[in-house]
């Protein structure tokens, strides 16, 4: 059962499948038209079965290296701390970009985006936070004219 | 053809010595050559990394812009493929097999000096080339329908899934995904809101910043950030020995005239690029050399070459950008994209009204290959020492500027969570094997494909076989299906032959 989950094409193909399929089936809900005169479900629901089509020859290699007992396991390729930290740096600067401002939404950003790495120390992350941010701000706001408040106070 | 001497040309040769086209253009090749320098920071990561500056700018400046970076990279990638043999792009890990021998042999000042001669001499060919057979190519295509190109944009996204190194099934799928993404917006034809989810920042098409910094800036960072081993330059360049012998220089030409053409060749062909081309044009030096054995110990030929071809590919690979439209690979559909957000369609019409503008493009790249020309051998020691900026300080800046830039685009916080999750799927496809960079060539053709198929199959009744009764456009697809259909059965037999090989070795 493991060697199904981790194996690489199985999951790529699955993961294809799903991707193809829900893009096909979303696309029903608008006018398909005819070949003459396509309507805008038209190419998204050939383009979603085409993949579903691929997912399926994908899937179908790894099945038959799981009969031929290869083995193509897939790896994270990755920290698992960067995986979930990097994404979540982004998504704090867009939480907090328009309550307080470029500058501390930058310096939030970068500061936890340093927790992907254990041996960046605290001290580390926050200089190299604030000299971003300074410099986002200088480059950005002062230089580019960017119209977002290097600083706000939030209003509760 | 307009000619080198037609008022456009002088106006576009104006333009290019302008000071803000000057200060762009020294600022892009600059931070080209940085960006190539460090290994782990793409060509396209940083094409993409500057987008949003250069929404600020006028569209001819910001395409001079990151043109700039472009080339640039091209020529810094070597440096750090010789000094660290480790290539900072992609299309300089050959340079890698013999210029980091040489480094080791005491001779890394001749090897950086010699790559830049061959960068700077491809570049010229590639831009020689950009100029004489732009005008002719758009002039051919003024005459294609939709069917031809529509024709032309399928050959061009499956050139580019069939010729990554990834299974190709994964390939096509990457490129289908593509054009699927670039589909979800609203419709033209109709007004309908196609897969927005009701976001309203998807109304206008995913965007093609979020997706550029997201698939390569971010995944990227996500695959190295606190993965990556410090490494230390332990060759000392002494800039005494720089010049290379008489000897070394006669060895040398040949091969970059002939890689320059090899790069020409390939960089104007869609899918392929600066990587194939150093490639092939390493393997033609190693067959055509007397002493085949010399090479990867230091045989300058085998960096002379591919240098040129990766410089001139990249030069070349502007004409079916600027002529058709049509990207030839992934950097170019990020140029693309970035004029299509500043309301610029590149194609055939857009040369024809915009000579200036071409003129002044060409003239920019010949300046900014001058200025890498000049600036590359007396600064190899500020470059040496960005080699040693640690990952550490260097990723969590690029995360900050991941944002800031993305955010000023569109003022949408909406835009950063699908930069996030953009990284994510980027990731979780390298991981399970798919190729990333074809996936961009997919969302900028896309709604141009659909337009074009749209509009053929109404000229031809909904017979799809009405695309092989134009000649031109019969000839392409007949070529696309060739590609398909003979690449996979290659490989089958590739695949028959080693099993074949491998149960006589047996028995």
């Amino acid at each position: 059962m493991l060697s199904i989950i981790r194996n690489k094409d199985i999951v790529a193909g699955a993961a294809v499948i799903v991707i193809g399929g829900v893009y096909a089936l979303t696309s029903l809900a608008y006018p398909m038209g005819t070949a003459v005169m396509m309507g805008p479900g038209y190419l998204p629901f050939v383009l979603g079965t085409l993949l579903v089509f691929l997912g399926v020859g994908i899937a179908a290699t790894g099945v038959r290296q799981i009969v031929g007992k290869a083995e193509n396991l897939y790896s994270l390729e990755a920290n698992v701390r960067a995986i979930a930290v990097l994404p979540a740096s982004i998504i704090v600067f867009g939480l907090t970009i328009e309550t307080f401002g470029l500058g501390p939404a930058t310096c939030l950003a970068v500061w936890s985006s340093t927790l992907a790495d254990p041996r960046i120390s605290f001290r580390q992350g926050l200089i190299t936070s604030i000299i971003v941010a300074a410099f986002g701000v200088l480059l950005f706001r002062v230089a580019l004219g960017l119209q977002i408040e290097a600083i706000k106070w939030p209003v509760f | 053809m307009a000619g080198l001497l037609s008022p456009d040309a002088v106006a576009g040769l104006q333009w290019a010595l302008s000071a803000d086209a000057l200060t762009y253009c020294t600022l892009g090749v600059c931070l080209g050559m940085i960006v190539g320098v460090i290994p782990g920071v793409g060509v396209l990561a940083s094409v993409a990394l500057l987008m949003p500056l250069t929404f600020h700018l006028d569209h001819i400046t910001a395409i001079a812009m990151l043109a700039g970076i472009y080339y640039g990279s091209a020529y810094g990638g070597s440096t750090a493929s010789i000094l660290l043999n480790l290539p900072g792009t992609e299309s300089t890990a050959i340079t890698a097999l013999d210029g980091y021998p040489m480094a080791k042999k005491g001779k890394a000042g001749v090897a950086l000096f010699v790559t830049t001669i061959a960068s700077f001499v491809g570049s010229v060919i590639g831009i020689v080339l950009l100029a004489g057979f732009a005008f002719p190519i758009a002039a051919l295509a003024l005459k294609f329908g939709s069917q031809e190109y529509f024709a032309l944009m399928v050959l061009g996204l499956v050139a580019a899934s069939m010729v990554s190194a990834a299974t190709r099934m994964k390939s096509l799928v990457t490129i289908v995904l593509g054009v699927s993404i670039g589909l979800i917006g609203i419709d033209i034809n109709s007004g309908v809101a196609r897969h927005t989810f009701g976001i309203p920042s998807l109304y206008d098409g995913v965007s093609i910043v979020a997706v550029a910094l997201g698939i390569f800036g971010l995944t990227e960072l996500i695959r190295s950030a606190g993965q990556r081993e410090e490494k230390e330059i332990t060759e000392k360049i002494s800039f005494r020995n720089m010049l290379p012998t008489r000897m070394e220089m006669r060895q040398s030409w040949p091969a970059i005239l002939r890689g320059s053409g090899i790069g020409s060749f390939f960089g104007a062909l869609p899918g392929t690029g600066g990587a194939i081309a150093s490639f092939v044009s390493y393997a033609v030096e190693r067959r055509i050399n007397r002493k085949p054995e010399k090479f990867g110990y230091g045989a300058i030929e085998g960096i002379s070459g591919p240098e040129a071809a990766n410089n001139a590919a990249v030069q070349t690979s502007f004409i079916p950008t600027l002529t058709l439209g049509i990207p030839g690979n992934p950097v170019m559909a990020l140029i693309l994209g970035v004029l299509m957000v500043h309301g610029i369609a590149p194609g055939p019409q857009f040369l024809e009204t915009n000579t200036e503008m071409f003129w002044g493009l060409v003239a920019s790249f010949v300046i900014g290959n001058l200025i890498l020309l000049i600036l590359n051998i007396p600064l190899i020691g500020i470059w040496t020492r960005i080699l040693t900026i640690p990952y550490s300080i260097l990723y969590p800046s690029i995360i900050g500027f991941l944002c800031i830039g993305v955010y000023s685009v569109s003022y949408a916080p909406a835009e950063l969570y699908l930069l996030a999750g953009l990284g994510l799927v980027g990731h979780f496809m390298m991981v399970l094997g798919f190729p990333i960079p074809p996936l961009l060539i997919g969302i900028v053709l896309g709604p141009m494909i659909e337009e074009n198929f749209r509009r053929s199959m109404l000229l031809q009744g909904g017979d799809v076989m009405g695309f092989f009764g134009k000649p031109f456009s019969a000839a392409i697809l007949l070529l696309c299906i060739a590609i398909v259909v003979a690449l996979p059965l290659a490989d089958l037999r590739a695949r028959r032959r080693d099993r074949k090989a491998r149960a006589n070795a047996k028995s």
